[in-house]
């Protein structure tokens, strides 16, 4: 990942300073529950932002910052769901099948790198729930995001965070990952 | 079709076997031998892999409720015996589906679930779908239970 001071005006740390200032409480009585919603939908794009310049930066080097545009939401997820399908060390083979080739090659490049480890597991699972979270708080005016939603948010979404900014990245499950979300996007 | 009215302007007999609902079961259970369908005209292989495909979809989707029940065993192995559940399908695609399940917890109010308790729900979930629905990948919402909005 780059290092050094960020240049970067959606930086994540930024997005999660902003998300936690949401939700801590600043004076008595039930504080309003859009801050509760506010807050899951940056923890989302905190993470999204997070991946995205994890995956660009694994493609780009230095160069990240002009090629996160090129990624997108739904690519980020696709790239989840197989991590989450395939990955795991004790995933069915899918088959040869002709229509199964390419879940089978998925499968296959995770055997060789000895399989999803749980913490790219637990990372993956919370990206999608973060976006569910977010289209929740953004879009149903029916259901409630509480603030304890919105904290456990904040902590997913910071867990995500510390976990691209690891050196997890150079390991080769993450690395599937993030070369699956640039070839779905 | 053509073949019939050929067989009838010609003025000549003709077999016509049609797949009755049987035949379409067995196939659909692998009762009935891969080279027969493959040797079928194509109007009845076409019949016979649509009704596998319908098959297909409606097993997935009865999957839910054994799912469910895995899932609650699971909880109640943690320590969470009475933990309300939803399970929905959030996406569904050939190859996968997503399921949203939705687990209700103790409001913890000011404060945040712990990490720990959060991971092992997660992970129970992640687990039991991978033993149910092989096919599924598993998004774990945790809500406190609902109250109007203020």
């Amino acid at each position: 990942m780059p290092k050094g001071a960020p240049e970067d005006p959606l930086d994540p740390r930024f997005i999660l300073g902003h998300a936690k200032s949401l939700i801590t409480s600043t004076g008595g009585g039930r504080p309003p529950t859009i801050d509760a919603r506010r807050a899951a939908s940056a923890a989302y794009y905190a993470a999204y932002h997070t991946v995205t310049k994890a995956a660009s930066y694994f493609l780009f080097g230095e160069s990240w910052i002009n090629g996160v545009r090129w990624f997108s939401h739904k690519a980020v997820f696709d790239a989840s769901r197989l991590v989450s399908r395939l990955g795991p060390p004790h995933a069915p083979d899918p088959g040869r099948d002709p229509d199964r080739v390419r879940d089978h090659a998925v499968w296959s490049i995770f055997r060789d790198a000895g399989g999803a480890k749980p913490d790219l597991l637990d990372t993956m699972e919370a990206l999608r729930s973060l976006k569910v979270e977010r289209e929740t708080s953004d879009y149903d005016r029916t259901q409630r995001v509480s603030r304890a939603t919105a904290r456990e948010l904040v902590d997913k979404a910071e867990l995500v965070h510390a976990f691209f900014e690891s050196s997890r990245t150079d390991d080769a499950d993450t690395r599937v990952f993030l070369a699956l979300a640039a070839l779905k996007t | 079709m053509q073949s019939i009215v050929d067989a009838a302007v010609a003025g000549r007999g003709h077999w016509t076997i049609t797949a009755n609902l049987d035949h379409l079961r067995r196939y659909h259970r692998g009762l009935v031998q891969k080279g027969l369908v493959d040797e079928a005209p194509p109007a009845i292989r076409t019949r016979l892999r649509w009704y596998h495909d319908q098959m297909a979809t409606r097993t997935r989707t009865d999957g839910l409720e054994e799912l469910r029940a895995k899932i609650l065993d699971s909880l109640r192995a943690i320590g969470h015996p009475d933990a309300p559940i939803y399970i929905g399908r959030l996406d569904e695609s050939p190859d996968e589906t997503e399921v949203l399940v939705e687990v209700t917890l103790p409001d913890p109010g000011d404060d945040t679930w712990s990490r720990e308790m959060t991971s092992k729900i997660r992970t129970a979930v992640r687990t039991a779908t991978s033993e149910v629905m092989p096919w599924a990948v598993a998004t774990t919402r945790l809500v406190p239970p609902a109250v109007p909005d203020a």
